[in-house]
């Protein structure tokens, strides 16, 4: 008590001897990098504790300084300024900008159940901010975290309006599903689709086991915390965000057009001994013209309301957003309306703030079949041959004479698609937090996530070749119902003395997920006209027997959770954390419902040891990180600890054609699995944060490993078990790697630059596989064959096949090739078909047959590495940013050509054919019986490295000066062009380079859709 | 204040102890699991029909496997619209199959799919209680009736293939081929005990299995293992066992021949094209999403053909040779009813041509506008004669000319079958003329190519190999003994197990 009188009598002192010596005033405006107002900006005097804070209008006024002090403005998540008073012109308007920086080490992020300063996170933690988010243009709200932040690989597979991306953290360790947990104001939510990304404030990425294993049971995939948009207090604000698009296809397949059609076929026709078939060419048609959709449109329109007072703040908003398919734009296509409203109020004299977040989507979306090498357009368009006209003599489309198996005319294929998904989803949560004493707080908060999905569906009569046609008209419809909630109650307590400070957060969770369906079908569209429009089941055949209906209950899955967490820290410069959470699920037999999830975490700042202070100018801020922790995943559907009796078709008794009666069948139909148990997954980080010359240069540095035990795998089993593939654990998988963030930020007068880059490397080894074959099967392509397996040592789905060696030129070679002994003493070549211009597969273990024992590992769909880098500069209101993506050091299998369809279109590249020794060393000739197998036979031949590096977006932007709009009442106004998939480098000739990876069937191409090459116009507006 | 954080914690236990095993126990209102299904009698029905639709179900992509089986043979060439129209069928027709051919795949693991339903059912069904036990023992008994029958589908495609009579666990990957002999011997315990607990007939519940059925596939089965592999009698069965079980099948007088073979086929638009005193055993179709409808059928019929009052359309594959037109006499009931002629029926410009086209085509199963036309159509119906008595009564000249012991004389049962096709005058029975009447009589039944592998290599390489010109040329393939070759993906899924798959021989 006696030092805290003397401290106030010293304070007085100050101020009086200051007043002696002063005079000056200082009064301006703090605003942020698009010049909205920042309350609570303190403002600091150097070296006193002279101070001020800005009002709610960002307005602020100092007195008693000297024309020789330091003015520092500093705003949490901003970067500080410093300011000499005599080197401001107009004392009476110094008018600051705060720039908003994910460098500051004062920034708050997200963590599981509560937020910590960035300073003294001890686990792996990337928080991508509302600025990253708005300096690209994104369409979902996963592209925002697309090579932002190391360790995070975001792809999109298909670029078809609506479909999703692939985001894995630290490779994928899990077979099941290997998507984060995305957690958004608190809620889990099944996925993120629904959300509109101008709504993000922030997000979070958890990506070592300290930071998720709070999240227990479903934290193995890492964890993904999205914070949507708060009101803030002040005036309100409106804005509107938009943009206008036009997508046409990034890239084209280099397919044989008519003459290198006939020319390459009556060769290979020659070449096995067959009469050249005179081709009936009535076209040279270019199928993928025919079927993409030029500037195809997109557009995002949205607006925003954002104010309220420190006691009631609220932030609203509606959006749409829409976009038209590169294919069939009539059958893929996508729009979105989205409406928020998030409140929360502070009252009882400050102890009791409550909130609500609401958040309404309707989708519609309708789509093709893509990477289907069976149905489609798009495989149609990539196999089908270009001697077939669009359209006949006779106005129908096309049918080939010489291409058949389900690939039909792509365009006639398209008319007669209608199927449609309408989604309504709306996310509400709602929270209530006490503070029982200052330090003890406790929140209860409910949420829900409810989801009306109704699908439609018509086909119309048609006939587009004697395979592909539909004699009468059917219609069918479903309506489902997804509902989950969840209910959450922490305490939190927080306790300083002196240099000690200890946090702890007790709390438990239930959650339930349910879902209700009702299926229909109708045929025969008995009204007229008939059509789309009237595709109704009430306007089909009333007949019991052609109309059906099923409906049903979806399986509740529920999962209790009881979590804790204590951090510790001493003076800023060591940090402790340790958490538990056990998590029961009903998806697990009797005997394995619980999983219990331990992590423990450290941290030292050497920059705050009194050793470092000489330092300060070079590295301001050095941190070590160590993090062991333990997650889980129960991605598996429910009683799979027993067989699941479903449909196993029906049988007739009594005679079909009169009184027959339909028996319904039931079978199991897969086989049990009853000792199926919690997938765990231990990760150990190490890591380093490290601030250079005043944090103008950042570095971040992680090492992790992260083993995945009893992998849940659908487990391919022979045909002979007379099963589906059943879950089991499986498998142990690890990855393992390093991650590097480099940042860079600098300014020269009126012109700031930076650059942001980020590569991580990530090693992929199955190290345990659970069965005596040490085996799984993977993906298998009809005519290829099983392309993909796991097994110990290699990495999780791996390409399996053939290694080639070029071709045999001459008979010399063909006489020289491997041979063995049969049984009745005969000596058999190896390739007993081969000849000149046919591929010689390499017997591997040199017993002269080539079988299966000769399949190796021919490429891994894995990335070794991934890499981002953002660079951006800004310049009296103009701003350019160029954000590039790569991966590299992993293989495609390209198997989009149906080796079964008859003689399908081909590649460009096949022109480059063995015609004569020495002509070609890679492409075989011409064939189409194929006895050498040189097609079917899966071999490295198919499997192509696919390293790229893609210029996804490139963004020019003006701001108009702030002093301009005022007189406007405008408060901010930036237009901007922007190119998204400008250009991509890379050697693989498939449509699309960019490929999920990560689970044992990854990374087999069998024609996807292609990505978009955007450009766009648009403006953000507020006042 | 004290007393607020005392709430909570009471508010958080009571939480916590609200039963986190009740909430994690979830009641299981629509899910049908294996602890809750083999409980009743209805669950032992669905079981069964889950057998019986695998019966139905026994097909190569489209088609059902005597499609493939007469492509095989010499009845029938692919047709289709052109050269490049089911190159993968016309690898059967030329004796050049692949491993790779996606048909082998389906039929292997389609197979064993209702392998699977009958073993699991004929595990869990003997501890349900019956109201009446006879009715268990006939489901378990046709249950075995449906394993056997698989199993001498499989073991006559394949050979070498996986013998398996209990469910099957994940534990037990190392199953690896028996030897062919203890499939036989498997199928014919089966069959035996099927017999025991069958009935007799089965009037209102037609589709469902007589002992009588049991007792023709196993002596149909007898046939085959004891020609084809050259042995004087079957792993379980006798010359003299199977001769008697044959016989009963024709003395106990459930069954004989319709009058008119015509009527046999829904073409006729008889009543007798379903279920007759002629059907054995015939597997039932439906048009209108009854059950399962079949698939060859589109196959068959005429290509572009505007749909007559008769005839539908379909793809115009299983072209005739007039060679094969030929066999059948101008007098013979039998011609006519079997194969369309095409430019006569409909007219040259009726229809578009085939690949391979002779004019002939299948009329036994072919497009019918009566059922295609009605709005509930979802596919063909034609049932499958899996055994027609015509066969009992050739079998038992067979057997009886080989030395087995039966109530009449062979030629007897020989004149019955040519009577009824129209003959009055007949040469003696000999095992030739039996074999030329049965082609005859089940053409394009799927019986030809195994009738001709039983004879031995030498008559199936005769037979099937013909000096015909492109397209028509067949070359039989010694080295397989016309054993088909088994799936890529199935050699390759089972690469990594202790007994892997081997490949057959000449693939």
């Amino acid at each position: 008590m006696k030092k805290l009188k003397l401290f106030f009598v010293a304070l007085l002192l100050c101020n009086v001897t200051g007043l002696l010596a002063q005079t000056l005033s200082v009064a301006g405006k703090v605003t942020d990098d698009i010049g909205s107002a920042i309350p609570g900006v303190n403002i600091t005097v150097k070296g006193t504790t002279n101070g001020v804070i800005t009002d709610v209008d960002g307005n602020y006024s100092i007195e008693n300084i000297a024309s020789s002090d330091i003015l520092v403005f500093s705003f949490i998540g901003m970067e500080t300024q410093e300011v000499l008073v005599s080197n401001v012109s107009n004392l009476g308007a110094l008018n600051i900008v705060l720039e908003s920086g994910n460098i500051s080490l004062d920034e708050v992020v997200a963590v599981g159940y509560g937020t910590r300063k960035k300073s003294s996170l001890t686990a792996a933690i990337s928080s991508v901010g509302k600025a990253d988010i708005e300096k690209t243009q994104n369409l979902r709200v996963e592209q925002a975290l697309q090579g932002r932040t190391a360790g995070v690989t975001v792809t999109s597979s298909s670029a078809q309006p609506g479909a999703g991306m692939s985001v894995r953290i630290r490779g994928a360790g899990t077979n099941g599903n290997s998507d984060p947990l995305y957690i958004v104001d608190g809620l889990p939510v099944g996925g993120i689709d629904y959300l509109n990304p101008s709504d993000i404030e922030s997000m979070e990425i958890l990506k070592d086991a300290a930071s998720s294993s709070i999240y227990g049971a479903r934290g193995a995939n890492g964890v993904v915390l999205i914070t949507t948009k708060k009101g803030s207090a002040g005036n309100f604000t409106v804005s509107y965000d938009g943009y206008h698009s036009f997508q046409n296809p990034e890239r084209k397949l280099a397919l044989l057009d008519a003459d290198q059609y006939t020319m390459f076929y009556n060769e290979a026709e020659l070449n096995d001994g067959v009469r050249p078939t005179d081709f009936n060419s009535r076209a040279n048609t270019d199928w993928q013209d025919e079927i993409y959709n030029k500037n195809a449109p997109m557009m995002n329109h949205s607006i925003a309301l954002n104010g309220g007072t420190e006691r009631a703040k609220i932030a609203t908003g509606i959006s749409y957003f829409g976009q038209e398919g590169l294919v069939a734009p009539d059958n893929s296509n996508y729009g979105r309306i989205t409406a928020r409203v998030n409140a929360e109020t502070k009252s009882h004299n400050d102890k009791l703030r409550t909130g609500t977040s609401l958040y309404y989507s309707n989708i519609e979306s309708s789509g093709i079949d893509v990477n289907n090498i069976y149905g489609g357009p798009l495989a149609s368009a990539y196999n089908l041959d270009p001697l077939t006209p669009v359209r006949d003599e006779n106005g129908e489309y096309g049918v080939s004479e010489y291409v058949a198996q389900g690939i039909t005319n792509p365009v006639g294929k398209m008319e007669y698609l209608h199927s449609q998904t309408r989604t309504d989803k709306f996310v509400g949560n709602m929270f209530l937090e006490y503070s029982i004493l200052d330090n003890l707080k406790f929140k209860s908060s409910y949420g829900i996530d409810l989801a009306y999905v109704t699908w439609e569906n018509y086909n119309p009569v048609y006939k587009l070749s004697p395979s592909d046609y539909n004699l009468v008209d059917d219609v069918q419809k479903s309506m489902n119902r997804y509902f989950n909630y969840n209910w959450e109650n922490v305490v939190t307590y927080d306790l300083d003395i002196a240099k000690h400070s200890v946090n702890v957060v007790a709390g438990s969770t239930i959650l339930e997920e349910s879902s209700h369906s009702l299926w229909g079908s109708g045929v025969d569209i008995t009204k007229t006209p008939k059509g789309k429009d009237y595709a109704y089941i009430d306007n089909t055949l009333s007949d019991k027997e052609t109309r059906n209906a099923s409906g049903g209950k979806g399986i509740p899955n529920r999962l209790v959770s009881f979590f804790s967490r204590a951090t510790y820290d001493f003076d800023e410069k060591y940090f402790f954390s340790a958490t538990f959470r056990a998590d029961g699920s009903s998806r697990f037999g009797p005997d394995n419902k619980f999983g219990y999830f331990p992590s423990f975490s450290g941290g030292w700042v050497l920059t705050n040891e009194e050793f470092a202070s000489s330092l300060k100018s070079f590295t301001n801020f050095i941190k070590l990180r160590a993090s062991w922790g333990r997650n889980g995943s129960n991605h598996i559907g429910n009683f799979v600890y027993v067989s699941n009796i479903s449909d196993a078709g029906s049988y007739v008794m009594g005679n079909p054609i009169t009184n027959g009666t339909s028996m319904q069948g039931l079978a199991p139909n897969t086989i049990p699995t009853p000792d199926i148990r919690w997938e765990t997954s231990e990760q150990t980080d190490i890591g380093l944060d490290a601030h250079f010359w005043d944090s103008k240069f950042t570095f971040t540095f992680d090492y992790y490993n992260k083993l995945t035990k009893d992998l849940l795998l659908a487990v391919k089993i022979p045909g002979h078990y007379g099963s589906n593939s059943p879950i089991d654990n499986a498998a142990e998988v690890r990855n393992r790697g390093y991650e590097f963030e480099f940042g860079y930020n600098d300014k020269a007068g009126e012109f700031s630059w930076g650059a942001n880059a980020n590569i991580s490397f990530n090693d992929n080894e199955v190290t345990y596989i659970g069965n005596d074959e040490k085996v799984l099967a993977g993906a298998t392509v009809q005519t290829y064959g099983l392309v993909t397996r796991a097994e110990e040592g290699e990495p999780l789905g791996y390409f399996w096949g053939y290694e080639t060696d070029g071709l045999f030129q001459n008979q010399t070679d063909i006489d020289n090739m491997p041979v063995s002994v049969n049984e009745n003493g005969d000596i058999v070549k190896m390739l007993p078909d081969a000849q000149p211009g046919d591929v010689r597969f390499i017997d591997q273990n040199g017993d002269g047959i080539l079988d299966d024992n000769d399949k190796i590992n021919i490429g891994n769909s894995n990335p070794v590495y991934f890499y981002g880098l953002t660079l951006f500069a800004d310049w009296k209101g103009f701003d350019v940013s160029v954000f590039m993506q790569g991966a590299g050091g992993h293989q495609i299998a390209n198997l989009s050509r149906r080796l079964d369809a008859g003689l399908t279109n081909l590649p460009e590249t096949m022109l480059n054919r063995w015609t004569g020794e020495n002509t070609s060393n890679s492409e075989p000739r011409a064939t189409i019986e194929d006895p050498n197998k040189n097609y079917s036979r899966f071999s490295d031949r198919y499997v192509i490295d696919g390293d790229y590096l893609r210029i996804k977006n490139l963004q020019l932007g003006y701001t108009f000066n702030s002093k301009v709009l005022s007189k406007m009442k405008i408060e901010h106004l930036k237009l901007y062009v922007a190119a998204q998939n400008l250009y991509t480098f890379t050697n693989y000739p498939g449509v699309d380079v960019e490929f999920g990876s990560g689970t044992i069937n990854s990374g087999v191409d069998t024609g996807t859709y292609p990505q978009a090459r955007t450009f766009t116009v648009g403006m953000n507006l507020r006042f | 204040m004290k007393r607020h954080i005392l709430h909570i914690i009471m508010a958080l236990l009571v939480l916590g102890a609200t039963s986190c095993d009740d909430f994690l126990e979830v009641d299981n209102h629509t899910a049908t699991t294996e602890d809750n299904f083999y409980q009743t009698e209805e669950d032992a029905y669905a079981a069964l029909y889950a057998a019986y639709n695998a019966t139905t179900d026994d097909k190569g992509g489209t088609n059902e496997f005597e499609f493939f089986l007469n492509m095989c043979s010499d009845d029938m060439f692919t047709g289709g619209g052109s050269s490049s129209d089911g190159t993968d069928i016309r690898r059967f027709e030329k004796h050049k199959m692949l491993a790779t051919d996606w048909q082998h795949d389906q039929f292997w693991w389609r197979g064993y799919v209702g392998i699977y339903r009958a073993n699991v059912a004929l595990e869990k069904i003997p501890q349900i209680t019956f109201a009446d036990e006879n009715e268990k023992a006939r489901i378990l008994a046709e249950l075995k009736f449906i394993r056997a029958y698989i199993y001498s589908n499989l073991v006559r495609m394949y050979e070498n293939i996986p013998l398996i009579t209990e469910p099957i666990t994940l534990a037990d990957a190392a199953v690896g081929q028996a030897n062919p002999d203890d499939v036989y011997e498997q199928i014919a315990t089966d069959f035996l005990a099927a017999i025991e607990g069958l009935p007799e007939t089965v009037e209102g519940e037609e589709g469902r299995v007589t002992k009588y059925a049991a007792q023709a596939l196993l002596a149909r089965m007898y046939l085959f293992y004891t020609g084809f592999y050259g042995q004087a009698e079957m792993p379980g069965v006798t010359l003299s066992s199977i001769s008697s079980l044959l016989d009963n099948v024709i003395e106990d007088n459930h069954y004989g021949l319709v009058d008119n073979f015509a009527n046999l086929w829904l073409v006729s638009g008889s009543v007798e094209a379903y279920y007759s005193k002629e059907h054995v055993y015939q597997i039932p179709y439906s048009y209108n999403g009854k059950g399962t409808s079949r698939g060859d059928v589109q196959f068959y019929g005429l290509r572009d053909l505007s749909n007559t009052s008769t005839y539908a359309a379909g793809w115009g594959f299983g072209t005739i040779h007039p060679n094969v037109y030929a066999i059948f006499d101008a007098n013979d009931e039998r011609r006519n009813a079997t194969i369309l002629d095409a430019n006569d029926e409909v007219g040259e410009n009726g229809y578009s041509n085939s690949y391979q086209h002779t004019g002939y085509y299948f009329k036994k199963f072919t497009p019918l506008s009566e059922f295609v036309d009605d709005a509930a159509f979802s596919g063909h119906p034609d049932g499958r004669p899996v055994v027609r008595y015509a066969d009992v009564l050739l079998m038992a000249a067979e057997l009886s000319l080989n030395g087995g012991s039966f109530s009449r004389e062979a030629q007897s049962y020989y004149e019955e079958v040519r009577v009824r096709a129209g003959f009055s005058t007949h040469p003696p029975v000999s095992l030739d003329r039996v074999y030329e009447e049965r082609r005859k009589e089940f053409f394009g039944e799927g019986l030809r190519y195994w009738d001709l592998l039983r004879r031995g290599l030498d008559v199936a390489d005769a037979t099937i190999t013909n000096n015909y010109e492109s397209p028509f040329d067949v070359t039989f393939d010694r080295e397989t003994r016309g054993v088909w070759p088994i799936a890529d993906v199935q050699i390759q899924l089972s690469s990594s197990s202790a007994k892997p798959l081997k490949q057959n021989q000449g693939y």
